[in-house]
This record gives C-alpha cells, sequence and structure tokens, in this order.
C-alpha cells in the first residue's frame, strides 16, 4: 500500500532555518508499527524519492506517544535564500506519499 | 497587587494567540480564558520562520494596528483579572525596537483606559557585532553549516539571542506586572510563572511548547482562538477555550512533532526537556493531561543566536507560457534571457533566479516528477542586486526577453510570454540570507540581554 493511503497526515514544515522535518501520522499504533518494522522508510529510501544523497537525510524517528514517523532533512538552502520558493518548508512531502509499504 | 494562589501550588497561562499580531486574534474565547482567572496572559510574538528579512533589515512585520489591537486585548484581559501579561520575541523578529514599540503601546492605553499603576518589564535580546566577535571562540554551528568568523559577523545587519527563562525570573521577582521581551525561546515565556512559583521546570516548559501556538495543540485548530494551560506539582493540563475545539492525546502528540527535529527531547539554555516517558491522557472529552517531562541542566549555558545580512536589491518579474512548444522550450528561453543580462550588464555582482511553476518551482532539483509539466507554466524571476538600479535593470531586460522570447526553432510560429502587467514588481522586501544560526557559550543568561524596568502611572 502507498503510504498515503496508510497515514491519517503527511506534513512537512522547516524545523528551525536549516531544516526540514516531515510528520507522518498514523491513526493506530499498529499501522504506526507496520510502517515502522517495514524497513520501507529508511533514509536511503527517502533520499531516493528526492534524489539527493543520503546524508541530507538526517534522521527518521519513531514516536510511540504519537503513532507518528518523523523524517528530517537538511533544506536545499536556508530557508528565505535569493530564489526561494517555499519559506515555511510546507509543500515538500509530496514525494513520500506514493512510497509502497509491504 | 499580590497574587493568593502559591499555596494551592497551580499556575494557569493563557495563551491569547498563536501568533501576536500576526491577524487580530479572536476575543470570544480569550474572554472565556480571562473569566477563569488565569495566573498569566500571554502570547509568542515571534518566530525564525518569517524568514530573514524582518530580523536582518528591521522592517516591521505586522500591521500596526493589529499589533495594537492584541496587545491592548491582553493587557485588559489581564489588568481585569490580575494576572501577569507576558509577550515575547515582539515585533516578529524580536529585535530591541519592536520591545520599545510594545511598550509605547502598552504605556499609552494605560494611561489612556486608566489600567495603572502598572510595573514593566523590558527584555531586550540583540546582540551587537562587537559582542559575537569577542566570543567568536565560544560559538559553533547549529543549524547553519560555516563556522562564526569575524567574516560572517561582518556580512550581519542584525543578530538576536534567544534567551531562555531567566530573564522573566528576574522580572517576575521584580514585580513586574507586564514583560515585553525581545527574541526568546518560545517555551519560557509562558512557563516562567509556574517556575517561578516552584513548580517543577520540565513540566513547565513542555506546557508552554505545548500552548505557544495556541490553536494548534487542539482539534479542529481553528485560527486565532485561545488555549489554557496548567501546570501542577505532578503534571499539566492543556484545552482549549473554544467550545467547538478540544485538545485530545493525539492533538498534543500531533502538535509535539511541530517544527522540531526531536520530539522526545527539546533542547534549551542551560539543559533540555526531556519528554522519552512522558504520557499523554484525555482528562474529559476536550482536555489532556500531561506527565513525565523533566528537565535536565546542562554544565554550560548556551544560547542560540540567530542573524542576518543583506544580499541586495530584488525585483521581480511573473511571466506565463501557455504554447505547448514554448514549455517545451522553456529552458532554452531562460537561458536566452540570461545570456542577453549577461551580455547588457555583465556577468558578475548579481543573482537572477527562474524559478517554473507548473514543473519545479517548489521542489527545485529535488523534484524528480519535474518532467510532468503542465499545459500552463509561469516563470517567477528574482533579480537581486547589491544597487536597485541594477536590479531593475536586469528585471527590465528579463520583461522583454520573455516577450521576444525565440522558440520556434521546430518550425511552429511563436508569441511573447503573458505578463499581468508590463511592469517590474518591486517587493518591499529585500534579498537577505541568515548569517548566523550558532550555539554560544556565556557565562550566565544575562550575558546576552539586559533587562529594565518602569513604572506606567
Amino acid at each position: 500500500m502507498k503510504l498515503s493511503q496508510l497515514a491519517t497526515s503527511l506534513s512537512s514544515k522547516n524545523a528551525g532555518n536549516f531544516h526540514l522535518t516531515f510528520d507522518i501520522v498514523f491513526d493506530s499504533a499498529d499501522t504506526y508499527r507496520r510502517v515502522l518494522q517495514s524497513g520501507a522508510l529508511t533514509p536511503e529510501s527517502v533520499a531516493a524519492r528526492y534524489g539527493v544523497s543520503v546524508d541530507e537525510v538526517v534522521s527518521i524517528v519513531g514516536f510511540d506517544p504519537g503513532n507518528a514517523i518523523k523524517v528530517n532533512m537538511r533544506r536545499r538552502r536556508p530557508s528565505g535564500d535569493p530564489g526561494e520558493t517555499d519559506v515555511f518548508g510546507a509543500q515538500q512531502y509530496s514525494p513520500l506519499l506514493d512510497l509502497e509499504i509491504p | 497587587m499580590s497574587h493568593a494562589h502559591s499555596t494551592l501550588a497551580q499556575s494557569s497561562v493563557l495563551c491569547a494567540s498563536g501568533s501576536l499580531g500576526l491577524t487580530p486574534f479572536h476575543s470570544e474565547s480569550f474572554w472565556a480564558g480571562i473569566e477563569r482567572r488565569p495566573d498569566v496572559v500571554a502570547a509568542d510574538a515571534g518566530s525564525g520562520d518569517i524568514g530573514p528579512f524582518y530580523l536582518g533589515s528591521g522592517h516591521w512585520y505586522n500591521l500596526p494596528e493589529w499589533e495594537e489591537q492584541d496587545l491592548v486585548r491582553m493587557l485588559k484581559g489581564a489588568r481585569s483579572c490580575g494576572a501577569k501579561m507576558i509577550v515575547g520575541s515582539a515585533g516578529g523578529a524580536g529585535l530591541d525596537q519592536a520591545v520599545d514599540l510594545y511598550h509605547e503601546i502598552i504605556a499609552r492605553a494605560t494611561r489612556r483606559e486608566g489600567l495603572g499603576p502598572i510595573k514593566v518589564a523590558r527584555i531586550y535580546s540583540e546582540v551587537s557585532r562587537d559582542w559575537l566577535k569577542q566570543r567568536l571562540d565560544r560559538a559553533v554551528p547549529l543549524g547553519a553549516p560555516w563556522p562564526l568568523t569575524a567574516d560572517v559577523v561582518d556580512e550581519t545587519r542584525r543578530a538576536v539571542a534567544m534567551i531562555g527563562i531567566e530573564p522573566y525570573l528576574r522580572a517576575l521577582d521584580k514585580g513586574a506586572d507586564v514583560i515585553i521581551a525581545g527574541r526568546s525561546c518560545d517555551d519560557v515565556l509562558f512557563a516562567a510563572h509556574p517556575v517561578w512559583l516552584g513548580l517543577d521546570r520540565g513540566l513547565s516548559l513542555h506546557m508552554g511548547k505545548c500552548i505557544e501556538c495556541g490553536p494548534l495543540v487542539a482539534t479542529p485548530p481553528l485560527q486565532r482562538e485561545s488555549v489554557m494551560g496548567t501546570v501542577f506539582v505532578d503534571g499539566f493540563v492543556v484545552e482549549p477555550l473554544h467550545p467547538g475545539m478540544r485538545c485530545t492525546p493525539a492533538s498534543v502528540t500531533g502538535h509535539t512533532l511541530y517544527e522540531r527535529l526531536d520530539p522526545y527531547l527539546q533542547a534549551g539554555p542551560g539543559g533540555a526537556v526531556d519528554m522519552t516517558e512522558v504520557s499523554y491522557e484525555a482528562v474529559g472529552d476536550r482536555a489532556v493531561r500531561v506527565t513525565g517531562s523533566t528537565w535536565v541542566g546542562s554544565p554550560d549555558y548556551r544560547v542560540k543566536v540567530e542573524g542576518a545580512g543583506r544580499v541586495g536589491a530584488r525585483k521581480v518579474v511573473i511571466f506565463g507560457f501557455r504554447d505547448p512548444v514554448a514549455i517545451a522550450h522553456i529552458d532554452e528561453i531562460l537561458d536566452d534571457i540570461r545570456g542577453e543580462v549577461k551580455r547588457i550588464v555583465g556577468s558578475d555582482g548579481w543573482q537572477l533566479h527562474f524559478s517554473v511553476y507548473g514543473r519545479d518551482a517548489i521542489m527545485g532539483d529535488r523534484d524528480l516528477k519535474a518532467h510532468e509539466i503542465g499545459r500552463e507554466i509561469a516563470v517567477l524571476a528574482q533579480a537581486i542586486a547589491p544597487e536597485a538600479s541594477t536590479a531593475t535593470r536586469i528585471a527590465k531586460l528579463v520583461k522583454y526577453g520573455s516577450l521576444r522570447a525565440q522558440y520556434s526553432r521546430s518550425g511552429a510560429k511563436g508569441g511573447g510570454a503573458a505578463l499581468p502587467g508590463d511592469e517590474v514588481l518591486t517587493p518591499d522586501q529585500e534579498s537577505y540570507r541568515w548569517t548566523i544560526d550558532h550555539l554560544v557559550t556565556v557565562a550566565d543568561p544575562f550575558e546576552c540581554c539586559r533587562v529594565e524596568f518602569e513604572t506606567v502611572a
């Protein structure tokens, strides 16, 4: 199934001026654990969907109390730099939507 | 004026607005909160989210009338129930000038409405270039991937330290009724009073983080509504004041994820809030009780410093294409335009950014589906140069070049771009960039700020 079908919400936002954080929230602990344990969401798989080096994916964190997975990535450039088109980092999550989860 | 609640060992904090002055907060839920006679009426007025321009340039962020409306409403509410009023990161960027502006607004309203006398504490947290240059060896990069050097400081127009809780505690110690602060960590202005009463720092700071964005901790997150956080000896409770909203464990944990890299650890000056053992439990159907947050102190006191520097003046042209041949050849069109700019203006000393909406404007080279172009594209062209005259020349060449675009190599007849108007747009915002995003170790919390007191009659 695609990640967008399993998650109740999937969003992105700046975490500070140099990083993006993606929050993938599920409606049950079971679904959350399934995705976390599927091995589908890794720094390598995320980097591949954005065409970036794996070093740009800073961390992937499972947040048990919220049934949520957080993916952290460096921004392309600092927020508000010349040529900025997404100063809040709010529209960077689409490549994760159709990530296949076994 | 005295507060007879220390025996009850609790502190209630009404967050009037998730972002003071941005747009006016709604009054019904605010006054519903005031009816509960909170100990504090507070709001965070700033964020790094807004980009480097406001910090670097000193340009006002919010509309003056909305800034005043929110502040005066908070002041009246606080005075009506004997609550402290606390505002942090004044003006968006937290500059000294905004602390002074807020003070002026508060003082005027106090006199006009007969709300005095009130004791006002002003906390200033701008740091100068000299201050930074004296501390280069005590600075480490936080978000910025470069070290803090004298050159980086020279490129910086303005910088602020994100102060911790101690300056607020001093203000409360000295009997302040109203605290107006420059750039601050967003949790400390809500945590100050509970901590001052002796309640747990970890719980208080976590509560502050929960309510500082206002409605985002509740569901649905109706905009501009007030929320309340109450710290007890062994936990804290958050709840919204609007009857159509509620806090649930999911809404509170959802907000714990917001805008941070680590949902288990919140670092701040002097330590961190450890949230690995936190429980979130529903209280009734619209409040949540949180327990288990603990403060872990660190030996060093480090403040985050934000700094921004000017890149140049900015002129903008927007043009679009609907012709599929033009769209297919957009890179050649833009290369031709850039070539013409180089020919006329020279190769150096300017930047020209083309963002192609409908292709990859939003994600740039991270958009692996950029080839799936739509029927229509728009190009946002931003010309940046130290002098406005150069930026204007470049923008005019872009505008002209878009109208005379050559893309009929395949034999099809081509037309010029669609422009909303024959104009170069001049945004108020010049181009700035973040220069400083570093942690600086200080000997004590007051090395990077100053606190002043004034009684307004």
